[in-house]
């Protein structure tokens, strides 16, 4: 980072480098398919030319006596071919600390983030001006576009960009978080180390919206109630606690509501959830239940309250001056407990992502990965770009039940599903 | 394009099975293509092989509670009571006692580590006394308050900064102060067990340079460079 020596980490960020070694999911990757060749001379290029643009994302994690910091990265980042089984959790002294790698194959452009670094807004946006400084060193002129999330890569670092947004809007005095149950988690045969599955879905973009439309619910909350429903039917199909409730995490942008230019961390969690002990479940009641969920809570006073409860804390003079090794023993404990445990499966819809036609004709597709956990073994993510959504499902377990009936359910509501995956 | 039979959905030229259920693609209208674009490569980054903390924990304890059970088995049989092997018990324990927070913790601080050492530590050393000479009364005049001047030093500048009373470079100032007091109450109790009265002797050599130092500790936080250096590692 050349514009300031170290920075401390966003209030959301604070759980990941906890979690680094263990868990797929502080990871999570954006990838933009090209309808041109990777030439990985011009590719290092551009990514120098990103970090120099956006120096935030050129840092390391370091410990401090009581919390983590950034700090710039002295050594050249360097980007790698692609893998099969990416978003390897973090290990220490890899990529030469960066806490994000950009990887190629012979069309693609893949960026995984550490999820401490920025969230998918930002780091869609990092995407974007690596793909944009990419095409114009290849000559393919592509004009900086703010509006659309592309940057100049010339131009100056704006300070506005790296702010913790949270401590800036988080305003209540008091505020709680509402304690939430245990909730059923699918089980299957692990896979080995960090291995895992990947399974793609594209589909018309007009298609899902026309059948989100017949339900008079949006489309995110149409997969993230297909995705419920199906949890729930896997659930009551047996080998399973049938009572334990089905909770979907869904990460909010509150860049929607809080006006920032951030692009670190600025998101909180809406959990929409179904109680199997209260009676049997249809889909069109499961969906009803997320659409209501999500307008009871998705708005600026309820998002307002999460967030000061989760900033609270941070101002707590004892947690502060507890040692980081406490607050990483504890931090790992709570999560266990009550973060992780408190929810059946991620879910995260990036939504449209609206291109230039300079920058659009290149792009083939867009893909936004989130890396799954032992608890919640399949975990959804969704984008959509030139009229097509992707719903990338990835698993740590073998069996591939939930991504059957999750896809097979679109298909029979009408929505033509294409399928790709990491399995071949 | 493919579609697979059992699920209705199309299948990219890449999968040679469907992913969902296993079957196979067969379309004699279109084959499937030697060399298909692959979404992701063969390519892959080696295993990572994790070590278990806690396990090593597990095994190091075994490890101690082992020797230790067999020097009380041997020492009882042999001698109808425990004599000897309290002595191998009590080092032991002392040691799990040293060396656990650094096994179940990644990387050790401070006050995790200190109060276990303060409390096997008076615990072994009472043990000793117990066991060689009771008449001799070492532990409570000069083992005991040391060991509680460690602690009730180390705790006091803890708390001090908790209750942030004490801030930024003060902090480091204070350790340093606390090391001098911790050498003069060494040379005082020494003294007073010796010789029966209260006189500081040696720990001057200790106590002035430790004073000196803090002094010189806040001077160069006055520099703006070693500051930031210092603040972004001790940030809070």
């Amino acid at each position: 980072m050349r514009h300031e020596a170290w920075y401390r980490l966003d209030n959301v960020a604070k759980i990941y480098p906890v979690l680094a070694r263990s868990r797929h999911l502080t990871m999570f990757r954006l990838s933009a398919t090209l309808t041109i060749p990777v030439d990985p001379d011009l590719l290092q290029q551009a990514f120098d030319q990103t970090l120099d643009r956006l120096p935030f994302f050129a840092v390391r994690l370091r410990r401090g006596l009581f919390w983590y910091y950034f700090e710039a990265n002295p050594h050249p980042a360097r980007i790698e071919p692609d893998v099969r089984q990416p978003l390897r959790p973090l290990l220490p002294g890899e990529h030469d600390g960066y806490l994000l790698s950009v990887r190629y194959t012979d069309r693609r452009i893949a960026v995984d983030f550490f999820h401490a670094l920025t969230d998918g807004t930002g780091g869609s946006v990092f995407l974007k001006t690596l793909v944009a400084c990419y095409l114009n060193l290849a000559c393919h002129p592509v004009q900086p576009d703010p509006t659309h999330g592309i940057l100049d890569c010339h131009a100056e670092f704006d300070p506005a960009e790296m702010e913790d947004a949270y401590k800036r809007h988080a305003r209540f005095h008091k505020a709680h978080r509402p304690s939430l149950s245990r909730a059923f988690q699918l089980q299957g045969t692990l896979k080995p180390g960090h291995h895992f599955q990947i399974i793609s879905g594209s589909m018309p973009v007009e298609a899902l919206s026309h059948v989100a439309r017949a339900h008079k619910v949006s489309v995110t909350e149409l997969l993230v109630g297909v995705a419920m429903f199906q949890i729930y039917r896997l659930q009551q199909k047996g080998g399973f606690k049938i009572d334990a409730p089905v909770r979907i995490s869904v990460p909010i942008n509150m860049r929607r509501f809080f006006p920032s230019q951030t692009l670190r961390n600025f998101f909180l969690y809406a959990m929409p959830g179904i109680e199997p002990a209260y009676g049997d479940y249809t889909f069109n009641e499961i969906l009803q239940t997320v659409h209501h969920f999500m307008r009871y809570t998705v708005n600026e006073k309820y998002l307002n309250a999460m967030m000061a409860a989760n900033v609270m804390p941070e101002n707590n003079w004892l947690i502060r001056m507890s040692p980081l090794i406490l607050k990483n023993a504890i931090m790992r404990l709570v999560y266990s407990a009550s973060g992780e445990a408190s929810f059946s499966a991620t879910f995260s819809n990036l939504g449209v992502q609206n291109l230039p036609p300079d920058l659009a004709k290149w792009i083939e597709q867009l893909d936004f990965l989130l890396g799954p956990s032992r608890c919640t073994p399949v975990n959804g993510a969704v984008v959509s770009c030139n009229g097509q959504v992707v719903v990338n499902l990835t698993s740590t377990i073998v069996e591939t039940d939930f991504e059957r009936e999750f896809f097979r359910h679109l298909v029979r509501l009408g929505v033509p599903v294409r399928i790709a995956s990491n399995l071949n | 394009m493919s579609y697979c039979v059992n699920c209705g959905v199309e299948l990219a030229p890449s999968e040679k099975q469907c992913p969902l259920c296993g079957t196979e693609v067969i379309n004699p209208a279109q084959p499937v293509p030697e060399n298909p674009w692959q979404p992701y490569p063969h390519r892959d980054d080696p295993v990572i092989a994790q070590i278990n903390r806690r396990f090593i924990a597990a095994m190091f304890t075994i490890a101690l509670a082992f020797p230790m059970a067999i020097c009380l088995a041997i020492d009882y049989t042999y001698s109808g009571q425990f004599s000897w092997s309290l002595y191998v018990a009590g080092a032991l324990t002392m040691i799990w006692c040293w060396l656990a927070p650094g096994f179940l913790s990644k990387k050790t601080r401070f006050l995790p580590v200190m109060l276990p050492i303060s409390c096997s530590l008076l615990g072994f050393l009472y043990l000793v006394e117990y066991l060689t000479a009771p008449a001799a009364r070492w532990f409570v005049p000069l083992a005991m308050p040391l060991v509680l001047l460690l602690t009730v030093l180390a705790s006091t500048v803890t708390i001090l900064a908790r209750r942030a009373i004490i801030r930024g470079f003060a902090i480091p100032a204070a350790i340093l102060v606390a090391a001098g007091l911790m050498a003069a109450g060494t040379d005082l109790l020494i003294t007073l067990l010796r010789e029966e009265r209260w006189l500081l002797t040696w720990s001057w050599f200790v106590l002035l340079p430790s004073l000196a130092a803090a002094a010189i500790f806040l001077l160069i936080a006055r520099r703006q460079k070693v500051r930031t250096e210092i603040l972004k590692r001790l940030h809070i």
